[in-house]
Formats: C-alpha cells, sequence, structure tokens
C-alpha cells in the first residue's frame, strides 16, 4: 500500500517539478563559497620570538605547532637548536654549534622533544622545547634560536624550494646586573648616484650584557657650525644583542640643503626610552657632494633604516579571508546524488 | 481552555508589574528599587591574536571597563563620555579575553567575550621549476609563486639563500662541478637583454617586498630564474636549492 502512494508519488509531474527546483537550488547555492582554511604550505603556530624573564635554576617548557597543508607534499622536517647570530641589518643568522662560542649563548640550555619527522599531508606535530636554566647562569642575557627547517628531496634537476623558520630565543636573567651600554662606531654616506640623495650609515654596536632596541637622529652642519637638517632614526625593528653592530640606514631628505665638501655628521644613539647611549663626539667630514634637485615637488622626507622598508604596492591584506582557500565539495557531492536519483526516476518512468 | 489562557495572561500580566526588585530592610520598612544592570560592552578589535597589546570597544558613556584574559588579572579602563574604550599594553595568552561595563549606579553588565588565538604564519615556498634540457645562451625557467600568510603575526622578515652554502653556493651543480655562470633569480621576470639578479639580491628584494609590520595578509613570492649555459659547460644533470626562511622580529 505504501509502495503504491509513493510509487505514484515519485511518478506525479509534481515530484520531478520539486526536484527540479531542488537542483536549481542546490545549484544556486554552490555558487556561494564556504571557506576553508588554506591547504598548503606549512603552518607554525604560535609565530613570534621567545622572549623570556627567568630565574637562575628556572625550567620552562614552550611548545610550538607544525601544521602542514593537505594539498602538500610530505617532508620531513628537522628542528636544530643552533647559535644566534645577526647581519648588519638585523637578519637573525643560524651559528653553527661548533662556531657558537659566546658565553651568552643559550643553545646548550635548550632541549627539543623530536629533532626530525616527517610531517604528512594534513597533519600537526607539537614541538616542545625545554628551557633550563643553569644556577651559575651569570648575568645578562642569553640567546639561541630554533631552526626548524625541510630537509631537502633527493637532488633532482633543477631547482628546488624549501621552507624553514627561525625562532629567535631571548632570556634575560632576572636578579642579574643588565647593562645596556652602546657605542657608535662609524658613520659613513654612501656615494651619490644619478642625483640620488645619499644613506648616512650610521654603525653602532651593543657594548652591553642585554638585548635592545635603539634610535636617535642625525645632524647634519655645515662648516660654520650650522646646523641643516636633523633627521631622526626610527626605533630599530628588531633588538640588537650584545656585542652585536647594527648599521642604522637612513636616506637624507631630498629637501636637504646642499651637501658640500666640509659639511658634518653628528649622530645620537638613545633607548626606546630616551636613555642617550651613544652620540659622536667629532663630527665625520662628508666625502661626497650633493646637491638637491631645483624642482620642489619632493616627498615629504622620510628617515627609514634598512630594517623599516615598507611593503609595496604588491602585498594584499584580508583580516579575515587571508588564509582561506573557496571551495565546496560537500554541496557538490549531494548535487551529484540528486542527479543521479533524477535519472534512476526517470528511467523507472519510461520502462513504466 | 478560553479561561485558562485568560488566568495564565493575568498572571503574566502581575508578573510583570511586581518584576522590579523589592528589597526587604531592617524595621520592616519595605523599600522598592529598580536596579538594571549596564548594557553589554561591545568588543571592537577583531580578531584578536597573542600578538594583539590592544583592544577596543564601545559601551554606555563613562562606564567602567574591565578586561581579563582567561580569568587572570584585570585591566581595567574608563569609557570617554561617546562610549568608546581602548585598553593597551596587553599581553594576552590563547583562550578568551571578558570585558564587563559597569556605569554607576548600575550593577556590572553582563560580559562580552572574544577568542585569543596563536599569531601564525604558513609559508608556502614557490614550487621547484626544472629544465628538461639546456641550450647554450639563456635559459629561462618557468615563473613560480610561493605565499607567506600572515595571520597575527606582527613582524617578520624572509630571507632566501642557497642551501649549500659551499664554494660553489649560487650555483647549479652536479656533484662537484657547477656550471661557469650563477643561477639568476628574481620577483620579475627580465626585460629583453637583461638578466635577473643573484640569490643575494633576489633576498634582500624580497625583505623590502614581504614587508614589516604586518599583522595579517598574504604576501607574494614571485620566483623568476635564469640560467646561462656555456660551451665549455660540461654535460650533466645540475640542480640548486633554495631555503626560503622567515624569522620574526625580535
Amino acid at each position: 500500500m505504501i509502495t503504491s502512494v509513493m510509487r505514484n508519488f515519485i511518478l506525479h509531474k509534481r515530484f520531478v517539478l520539486l526536484s527540479s527546483a531542488l537542483v536549481v537550488i542546490l545549484l544556486s547555492l554552490s555558487l556561494v563559497p564556504i571557506p576553508v582554511f588554506a591547504d598548503s604550505g606549512l603552518t607554525i603556530s604560535p609565530f613570534g620570538a621567545i622572549a623570556l624573564n627567568v630565574t637562575p635554576g628556572e625550567k620552562t617548557t614552550q611548545q610550538i605547532e607544525l601544521t602542514l597543508g593537505q594539498q602538500s607534499q610530505a617532508m620531513d622536517i628537522a628542528i636544530d637548536v643552533v647559535g644566534f647570530g645577526s647581519t648588519l641589518d638585523g637578519t637573525a643568522q643560524v651559528i653553527e654549534p661548533a662556531q657558537d662560542t659566546d658565553s651568552d649563548s643559550a643553545r646548550s640550555f635548550i632541549t627539543i622533544n623530536k629533532n626530525t619527522f616527517l610531517l604528512e599531508p594534513g597533519e600537526s606535530q607539537n614541538i616542545i622545547a625545554t628551557i633550563s636554566i643553569p644556577a651559575n647562569v651569570g648575568n645578562g642575557g642569553r640567546y639561541a634560536l630554533i631552526y626548524i627547517h625541510q630537509l631537502p628531496n633527493t637532488a633532482a634537476p633543477g631547482a628546488q624550494s624549501l621552507s624553514s623558520f627561525n625562532i629567535p630565543v631571548l632570556l634575560t636573567i632576572q636578579g642579574s646586573t643588565l647593562v645596556q651600554t652602546g657605542k657608535i662606531t662609524a658613520i659613513s654616506t654612501t656615494a651619490v648616484n644619478n642625483g640620488q640623495p645619499p644613506d648616512i650609515l650610521t654603525y653602532f654596536q651593543n657594548t652591553g650584557n642585554i638585548h635592545y632596541k635603539v634610535q636617535g637622529y642625525v645632524t647634519v652642519k655645515d662648516a660654520q657650525g650650522q646646523t641643516l637638517d636633523n633627521i631622526s632614526i626610527p626605533l630599530s625593528a628588531s633588538s640588537i644583542l650584545p656585542g652585536a653592530i647594527r648599521l642604522l640606514d637612513i636616506t637624507l631628505p631630498s629637501t636637504s640643503a646642499t651637501l658640500t665638501e666640509g659639511d658634518t655628521i653628528d649622530a645620537k644613539i638613545t633607548l626606546q626610552d630616551g636613555t642617550l647611549l651613544d652620540e659622536t663626539a667629532s663630527t665625520f667630514p662628508i666625502t661626497t657632494q650633493y646637491v638637491p634637485p631645483t624642482t620642489t615637488q619632493f616627498n615629504t622626507p622620510t628617515a627609514v633604516t634598512a630594517e623599516s622598508v615598507l611593503s609595496t604596492a604588491s602585498t594584499t591584506t584580508d583580516k579575515s579571508t587571508s588564509a582561506m582557500n573557496w571551495v565546496m565539495p560537500l554541496t557538490i557531492v549531494i548535487l551529484l546524488i540528486i542527479v543521479v536519483v533524477l535519472v534512476m526516476l526517470l528511467v523507472i518512468r519510461k520502462k513504466r | 481552555m478560553k479561561k485558562f489562557l485568560f488566568l495564565v495572561m493575568v498572571l503574566a500580566v502581575i508578573a510583570a508589574i511586581a518584576s522590579p526588585l523589592s528589597v526587604l530592610a531592617s524595621g520592616n520598612t519595605v523599600i522598592n528599587g529598580t536596579v538594571t544592570a549596564t548594557e553589554t560592552p561591545v568588543i571592537s578589535t577583531n580578531p584578536i591574536y597573542t600578538t594583539t597589546t590592544t583592544v577596543s570597544g564601545t559601551a554606555v558613556a563613562n562606564a567602567n571597563i574591565s578586561l581579563t584574559n582567561n580569568g587572570g588579572a584585570a585591566s581595567v579602563t574608563t569609557a570617554d563620555s561617546s562610549g568608546n574604550w581602548i585598553i593597551s599594553s596587553l599581553s594576552l595568552t590563547v583562550g578568551s579575553i571578558s570585558v564587563t561595563a559597569q556605569a554607576n549606579p548600575n550593577v556590572v553588565s553582563a560580559a562580552a567575550t572574544a577568542t585569543v588565538t596563536a599569531a601564525s604564519v604558513t609559508l608556502t615556498a614557490p614550487t621547484a621549476f626544472s629544465w628538461s634540457t639546456f641550450a647554450v645562451g639563456a635559459n629561462a625557467g618557468s615563473a613560480t609563486l610561493g605565499t607567506v600568510v600572515s595571520s597575527g603575526a606582527k613582524s617578520w622578515t624572509l630571507s632566501v639563500a642557497d642551501a649549500n652554502n659551499g664554494t660553489n653556493s649560487g650555483y647549479m651543480v652536479d656533484g662537484g662541478v657547477k656550471l661557469t655562470d650563477a643561477i639568476q633569480v628574481g620577483l620579475t621576470a627580465p626585460s629583453a637583454g637583461t638578466t635577473t639578479g643573484t640569490i643575494a639580491t633576489y633576498s634582500t628584494a624580497l625583505s623590502g617586498y614581504t614587508g614589516y609590520g604586518q599583522a595579517n595578509g598574504t604576501f607574494n613570492i614571485p620566483l623568476y630564474a635564469n640560467q646561462t649555459i656555456e660551451t665549455t659547460d660540461a654535460p650533466g644533470s645540475y640542480s640548486i636549492t633554495l631555503n626560503y626562511t622567515l624569522t620574526p622580529t625580535y
């Protein structure tokens, strides 16, 4: 009885119309994107430097999660704790253990729960870094890098790309004597090329025992000691580690007066809170002459360091959907099932 | 049935009228007063990451605002006369924040909550490219595109280096044999008669290209390559590995 009623219903025109309408609705829905997270690439979370205040004898752990996108190919991952060096522009630099002999190295304090593993597509691995501070650690800061890197496949003709992350570890020993001192080691200017204003290069060394960021300004004076320009040096993007030298590179504003031989430059470097670290005791002669263009359409003078180059127009920002692709697999599957059912019904109807 | 419904309605009206709080004070004096909860504040900052140091929102004008992260110590401020509030210098951990408001003499509002997630980045290095065969002269590689997807990671740098930092660094090699000319890579395709740069210049350009201080966004990593082959280069199967390294500022 029920079967015959159902058969009558499914063979009814209304059912066909209803099904068709359903298909249309689902088809429309399938055009509405459903967000899913990016499914390629290597994701690290949290991503940031590990900066901790620690006490002698303390033991602490930090957890980092690595996830491989589903569309990526499986990759071998290695995690090494290495020495923390930096280039003149502040880029972190891996120092191999054999060369990492500085007394402020924290490399030996850090152990990783897994040093190599295979990461499959869609898989996550938790990395636990245990940081053990020796009781007799001493004063100041201690530094290391956790270097997380993809291992290369067997060499194949052509070019291969690998992904890796540096996680800086900066430990401040609480209760110890923290020394924040530094000195300007050199000032120079770049050559004037094609009428472009020169860069003023200030080399600054952290002579203390703890990392810090710096800012400051340079003053350009003429031969008579009259100030021609004051140019600020913005806060460094990254900290300067003890012993490291940082190049603070600012471009002379194009609005500056003509620079001629005999003009001088003074530099003053401070901590973020304004505490003076060093200022040049003597002046440095300008050896390249710069004559600004005679047109008045100058940009607003902007002092930038080598570390604070702004992004260009080619970057795109999207707060909510940047990590998403737009796919709709479930809807498509449902749609396909309905189409198959409809075809079957039509076949049954024809047979009758 | 109708009588029952009528009765229910009457009871509902009575309950509504009697709803203001009645407080029985000492001395058998009955004091009737209404205590209204402060309107729930709104958290405007979204999304909130562990790197987020400032959270703002709106509330009743001049209300006292209290923010806690995972039930920890409260950070407080006062909404201005327009109801805007902002709390800075936060150090948040993964979990949630809870914000309440209290406008005197009203009682504390219900809590507005928001999730705090860990800052993360996803690095997709430009895919490998290959030349089936090299010809003498310039050989342009097919361009590829990688990305850095940053979610709350405040600032970082991206550098590229030849994974082989030995004597043949910067060159395609076959075992210990290198090609005469260094591989050329760049952000853009070389125009006619020009070439792209070295790996070092590509890395420097990329650092400026991806930028600093970007909390969220997708940053493209274009890779164009060119390999010049000299007649003196030995036959072989040459390769090179580029290592893309992402470092947060410190």
